[in-house]
């Protein structure tokens, strides 16, 4: 039991004895941060902070050290209290080493699956290339348009549909386009137009 | 890591929401911001209530500080602005910039022309911390003497007082701490005991 209590006494001196090594910036990064979390948790250290950068700034200024309110910094954690907690996100992004590493490769593949979302209905297909490699330059656009200036009706009977679907072929018949942009040209405008 | 370093940490503890890492920061620089606004102000409650004000607009403003500068040169601007405009909305004329200015932060001197402006009361408790400090000084062995005047006096880091007293940096540690630990013990009695009597 007395070995115990003699250990915490010795641990506790260590502990407010890097506290010293801390005021001093004489600590690698890991060991402040772990000691500023023993800090942050700990009234009873966060006194000896107080009483060991008082002796410090007493042996540089007696005036300064003569200043010392003890009241003040009570009276301002008050207040501190009181006020809504801060949080920075920059900080709180650099918190989490984990984080720093999986976040940017996430986004990073995020970004590429939506490309390929976007991209993959507009690249042409296998048959569309063999067709293109098979004919003459030129002739692909001509197929095209082929394709455009096909009757409504011929197209509604190969797809199935009812001769009624004709009309809401024709008013839609630019957004089945094979054409590069397909689905945004009716988003684009020309300079004329605005 | 030099002391701006431990600084950061600190802040960035307070931008992750740990208040009590502020608390920190306010014991580390509530006396030289005290001595900072006597250069500005007489008043030794109007001090206490500028500094308090400067402190919580500091927390306040801390997620937006990003550590370009240091954070005590950052805080005596907000703490000198913070008692330009009390002076102002006191209808006080707001000292001119060969009193006190912001670009005092960066080499303010928290030392002897400030005597000027002491009372009496604080002038005593100066005194006993002068005879205190000494004492104190006096009473230490000549080894921990040398590790905290060469520290705290002539700035060396503990690798140059280690050459310099020829032992190693685990031993200038543990004597700097326990010329600090005497010190603080003399001093407790005096300023515990005079927080009502201060400068």
């Amino acid at each position: 039991m007395m070995e115990q209590t003699a250990g915490n006494q010795v641990s506790a001196r260590l502990m407010i004895e890097r506290i010293s090594v801390l005021l001093d910036g004489e600590m690698d990064r890991t060991e402040a941060a772990t000691t500023i979390a023993a800090l942050c948790a700990d009234p009873a250290l966060r006194r000896h902070w107080h009483e060991l950068h008082r002796a410090g700034d007493a042996l540089r200024s007696h005036e300064v050290a003569a200043s010392d309110a003890e009241d003040f910094c009570r009276r301002v954690a008050a207040a501190i209290g009181a006020e809504p907690t801060v949080l920075a996100p920059r900080a709180a992004k650099a918190a989490s080493g984990l984080r720093r590493y999986w976040v940017p490769g996430l986004a990073v593949a995020a970004s590429a699956a939506a490309v390929a979302f976007i991209a993959a209905p507009l690249m042409p297909t296998s048959e569309t290339l063999s067709t293109a490699k098979n004919s003459p330059p030129g002739q692909v656009a001509a197929v095209d348009v082929a394709a455009q200036q096909k009757p409504l009706s011929t197209i509604a009977t190969a797809r199935g549909l009812s001769p009624s679907f004709n009309p809401y072929l024709a008013a839609h018949r630019e957004l089945t386009s094979n054409s590069v942009v397909p689905r945004a040209t009716v988003y684009l405008r020309s300079s004329e137009e605005r | 890591m030099t002391e701006r370093d431990i600084d950061q940490q600190l802040v960035e503890r307070v931008q992750r929401g740990d208040k009590a890492a502020f608390d920190l920061l306010v014991v580390k620089y509530q006396r030289k911001i005290f001595r900072l606004l006597s250069r500005l102000i007489r008043d030794t409650a109007e001090i206490e209530d500028v500094a308090q004000e400067a402190f919580v607009k500091a927390y306040r403003a801390l997620p937006n500080f990003r550590g370009d500068s240091a954070f005590y040169t950052w805080l005596y601007r907000i703490a000198i602005n913070t008692a330009k405009n009390y002076l102002v909305s006191q209808g006080r004329r707001a000292p001119t910039s060969t009193q006190a200015d912001i670009e005092d932060a960066e080499t303010f001197d928290d030392g002897d022309h400030l005597r000027d402006l002491n009372t009496p009361d604080s002038m005593l408790v100066t005194k006993q911390v002068a005879e205190a400090v000494n004492r104190a000084i006096d009473q230490l062995p000549e080894d921990l003497r040398t590790a905290i005047v060469l520290r705290e006096l002539e700035g060396l880091s503990y690798e140059e007082i280690a050459e310099s007293m020829q032992c190693p940096i685990g031993t200038v540690r543990s004597r700097i701490f326990r010329a600090r630990e005497a010190i603080a013990l003399e001093l407790r009695p005096i300023l515990d005991i005079a927080k009502d009597k201060r400068w």
